[in-house]
């Protein structure tokens, strides 16, 4: 919101700087949002206080904080004339989205430049001068946050204005020359059935008043607001007008801003003025708030003497309805249309006050239970084991583009076709990094995310149970630049290592030539391949055991020796060797792949050599044990090399 | 006379050792010399050790240790000499040439803020919450205060799901209704959280982003409290002489709002490029919980009061680490050097 320092005073009595007035502004809800230019201020509006869009709005709970009294404008007291069959314009609303229409009618005006005052507030706001009666439509709309419209009553065929939901496909040419294509969503001001207003968003050329125009017809509604918000932005219009129609405005602000707009005409323009229709099916009833001085305590922590609570209720015009020592019951002043509860008065109390003034206190109370979630703490260990490893941990966005996987969960309204679905696997996104690792010359290094992928568990997902969202964790070699078995060995080393430090014991089980699913107590939990893998980290949580770092203090003096063997390239090794492991403990302590290739040799009889370390559990049953190894390598098809 | 042998024997293989010591200049002659002395069958010190079991009893006790003493000195001696020559000997590359530093383990940007921080309200017993990112209306906005046709809860502002109740969240308050539904009072909990929202995408805004959400239900919080852990909070990230602007700010989740900047670290509140001129820097919103959001969570708001606070995590992280593309943080363009 706009407000010139200049306008502003035209309210009240302040000799501070802008500067000054800004700061207070700030404090009191409004905040400066640019830098002064020309004694104008830009203060942030926010939804709620729709007569913050107002000068007197602003410049009220101005005075409130200076504790300045307020100066109103003067307005027509008198009646307008009645309306007589040759002055009345007949309104008729066949629509839902107007809650008031509220009009008068003013004859033999003359229509001329604006007074040099009336110029200078308009455009120090940023409206250019028309002429004086538009400018008075606009100048009220400033003032009071009320928009209205002047329409030349010589220009409409019919006296009568018909308030109608829009047709499809019906044009409208606006004040700014621009024809807009109208659908049944807007609604219309309507003559003799052409559309001349858009309602609540812009008024037409046809009928605009010119210098020519000496009999007009004078408007102020109250629409539906969430109506005027969804239509503005899907006919792309913006302007004051919308700004403060698709906020909460009260139907009552319609008369003040009427009465002032007629005193500044009659003053301005000259002529007479005429009651007409003022449409208002349901009047709105003053509204009551009791405010307990302990609730003011509760949420303040204060004390604050029930005088200075009345002032400021007082000062921001509230009207005190009835009171004792420690409640007072008021009226919600009507322009007040943001105050929901009790502690909407307490805000308005605090606020006026300063919150700067409000003292600090510090939470005192034993610290309740905490609720953090196991998952929470475990991801949080497992990023520190990973980062101990030396891999680098990433956030990557979860939007991908839209695939026909049927369990893929698609956006109903994404901007973008690139982002208009949730990630189905987190290495699909995690992998980008890996081309930036390439090009800043980063390579061989393990990266990893611990993130989020989503499903949708049916085909046509009701509700949230039908959604299911799977923390997961994604290890990546990037970029890398050795052989495959190299890469795969890093990998398969930090895996052995987070599986060692959980105290589990997986299976890798070969999915494909190129994939390895992972199985603890067979329940798959993830999947490898040679750069990459993927767990479900809900399940490895469920599994696991806490973290575990073994370490010693003694040698175990085991005796040890080195078998070197001889396998077919598509032997399935990994889980030969677990069962081994499992048949033969204790007598057989460890089993350790130290070394695995596939030379040239080997490789033409599809063959590859692997050497194993072997630790016994004692010297004594070494050979048996031995013996019992090599039988059972044998019956897989394992053989020891000569 | 024998005993006076040995003794002069000895100074004479002290004064030796020493001089051959001097010559000394590679490893071949430092095994000379250990041989000269120390060789089990000919070393001149060991014959002399040879000699010790025909002494008296009392020269054995006199000469003895002198003579194990002067045997030990003469191996440390050695060896120390030994590795020093060792380490002389010629390498076949060269150490004056810098390497490139050794990898190291490391977090997101924003893990290590959001850790940060996590630790300041751990301290002060807060929880860590969570909540699911596909969420309902109901959740993200209703029970928040957030009635249907308020102008913040515009369908195209957020990214449905399945319209009209399902969507991804656009705020971490929805993680907030949550755990205040689930649990009874007394509660301190902080979620940090991603948000999404369905924003034309530039260097600041983003669809994908992060939210840190606080808040405390119990009986007697007042917003004088909420003061307090803001002001503690930001002494915490930046140093106790930060400045900070506590103002009425509207948000629809919490009654009383509070806004709260910060003195602008660069021009200390003169206003320059990095405030956008206001001398001021909005670091986040916070209120005390509303009386409505407290009664649909199920929490007498009569008895039980609360504060709440949310803050962007990203321009944060940014801001730290020197980055200017919110794009850059989440897609996967981060090297780690």
């Amino acid at each position: 919101m706009k407000v010139p320092i200049q306008w502003l005073k035209d309210y009240l009595d302040i000799d501070k700087s802008p500067q000054e007035i800004a700061d207070s502004f700030t404090s009191l809800g409004l905040m400066l949002d640019k830098p002064i230019e020309n004694q104008v201020l830009d203060l942030e509006h926010r939804m709620d206080r729709s007569d913050w869009l107002s000068i007197i709005g602003c410049a009220r709970d101005l005075a409130a904080f200076e504790q300045l009294k307020l100066k109103l404008p003067p307005f027509q007291t008198k009646p307008c004339l009645p309306s007589t069959e040759e002055t009345l314009v007949n309104i008729r609303v066949e629509t839902k989205l107007v809650r008031r229409f509220n009009t008068r009618v003013f004859k033999n005006i003359q229509v001329k430049p604006s007074p040099t005052w009336l110029k200078n507030r308009l455009e120090a706001y940023g409206i250019p001068s028309i002429n004086n009666i538009v400018d008075i439509t606009n100048f009220v709309m400033v003032e009071y946050g009320q928009p209205m419209h002047a329409q030349d009553l010589n220009k409409f065929d019919l006296r009568e204005i018909v308030l109608r939901q829009a047709r499809e496909g019906e044009t409208i040419t606006t004040l700014l020359g621009e024809t807009v294509k109208l659908n049944p969503q807007a609604f219309v001001l309507s003559q003799n059935d052409k559309a001349i207003v858009i309602g609540g968003i812009v008024g037409g050329l046809k009928t605009g008043v010119t210098s020519k125009t000496t009999e007009i017809i004078l408007d102020a509604g109250n629409y539906d607001q969430r109506a005027i918000r969804r239509i503005s932005r899907q006919l792309k219009i913006q302007n004051e007008t919308v700004a403060r129609y698709d906020k909460f405005l009260h139907p009552k602000l319609t008369e003040v801003a009427l009465n002032r707009a007629t005193y500044l005409i009659l003053k301005l323009a000259g002529g007479q003025c005429y009651q007409n229709i003022d449409y208002y099916p349901k009047p709105v009833p003053p509204q009551t708030k009791t405010l307990r001085l302990s609730r003011l305590k509760q949420i303040s922590g204060l004390n604050f003497p029930l005088n200075k609570t009345k002032r400021i209720l007082l000062d921001l015009d509230y009207q005190i309805v009835s009171e004792t020592n420690d409640q007072l019951e008021v009226e919600i002043p009507y322009f007040r249309t943001d105050v929901q509860v009790e502690d909407d008065l307490v805000a308005d109390i605090l606020r006026i006050n300063g919150y700067q003034k409000l003292p600090t206190s510090f939470l005192s109370s034993p610290p309740p239970i905490d609720i953090t979630p196991s998952i929470y703490l475990f991801s949080q260990k497992l990023t520190q084991l990973l980062v101990a490893m030396g891999l680098h941990q990433h956030i990557t966005e979860s939007l991908v583009a839209k695939t026909d996987h049927q369990n893929q969960v698609v956006l109903a309204n994404a901007l973008t076709s690139e982002k208009s679905a949730l990630r189905l696997s987190l290495i699909e996104t995690l992998a980008q990094v890996s081309s930036t690792y390439q090009k800043h010359g980063l390579k061989n290094l393990g990266i990893f995310e611990i993130g989020f992928v989503y499903r949708q568990l049916k085909p046509n997902p009701q509700n949230l149970k039908d959604f299911q969202e799977t923390r997961t964790l994604a290890l990546l070699i990037a970029n890398p630049t050795r052989s495959k078995l190299e890469t795969s060995q890093q990998l398969r080393s930090y895996l052995s290592r987070i599986f060692q430090s959980l105290k589990l014991d997986p299976l890798y089980h070969r999915l494909s030539n190129s994939r390895v699913e992972i199985k603890i107590d067979s329940q798959s939990i993830g999947w490898l391949e040679f750069d990459r893998a993927e767990i479900n980290l809900e399940l490895l949580h469920q599994l696991a055991n806490s973290f575990q770092f073994p370490l010693t203090s003694e040698v175990a003096n085991l005796p040890k020796e080195n078998l070197s063997l001889i396998l077919n390239l598509d032997l399935e090794f990994g889980p030969i060797l677990k069962q081994l492991q499992q048949a033969l403990s204790p007598e057989l302590q460890t089993l350790k792949v130290l070394e695995e290739y596939s030379d040239k040799n080997l490789n033409s009889q599809n063959q590859k050599s692997i050497l194993l370390e072997i630790s016994y559990a004692s010297p004594k049953t070494m050979s048996k044990t031995r013996q019992k190894i090599i039988t059972f390598f044998k019956k897989h098809q394992v053989f020891l090399k000569s | 006379m024998k005993t006076m042998t040995i003794q002069t024997k000895l100074k004479q293989l002290q004064t030796a050792f020493d001089q051959d010591l001097q010559t000394i200049t590679n490893l071949e002659q430092l095994e000379i010399v250990r041989t000269k002395y120390l060789s089990k069958k000919h070393g001149l010190t060991i014959k002399l050790l040879k000699r010790l079991p025909q002494l008296s009893l009392i020269e054995k006790k006199q000469y003895g240790p002198m003579l194990n003493q002067f045997k030990r000195f003469q191996e440390s001696k050695l060896n120390q000499l030994k590795l020093q020559l060792q380490n002389q000997t010629n390498l076949d590359f060269d150490l004056t040439l810098p390497q490139a530093p050794a990898n190291l383990g490391r977090l997101h940007p924003t893990t290590q803020v959001i850790e940060e921080i996590n630790q300041f309200f751990r301290y002060y017993g807060f929880s860590i919450g969570e909540g699911p990112e596909i969420e309902t209306i109901d959740y993200n906005f209703r029970k928040l205060n957030l009635p249907e046709g308020h102008p913040a809860t515009d369908l195209q502002d957020s990214l449905f799901i399945k319209e009209p109740n399902l969507l991804l969240r656009t705020q971490t308050s929805s993680i907030e209704a949550r755990i205040l539904t689930q649990y009874e009072p007394p509660m301190r909990v902080v979620a940090p959280g991603v948000c999404y929202r369905n924003e034309t995408v530039n260097a600041t805004n983003a669809a994908f982003f992060f939210q840190y959400q606080g808040f405390v239900v119990e009986k007697g919080i007042t917003i004088q409290h909420l003061k307090g852990i803001l002001t503690k909070l930001h002494q915490f990230l930046f140093g106790q002489d930060v400045k900070l602007r506590f103002r009425y700010k509207y948000y629809p989740e919490v009654s009383p709002g509070m806004g709260v900047d910060m003195q602008c670290r660069f021009c200390h509140g003169k206003g320059c490029p990095v405030c956008k001129h206001r001398g001021w820097i909005e670091v986040l919103g916070s209120g005390m919980i509303h009386f409505n959001t407290l009664k649909a969570c199920g929490i007498d708001p009569e008895v039980y009061t609360g504060f709440a606070f949310g803050m962007g995590l990203d321009r944060l992280v940014m801001s730290k680490f020197g980055l200017t593309d919110i794009r850059k943080l989440y897609g996967g363009k981060l090297a780690y050097l």
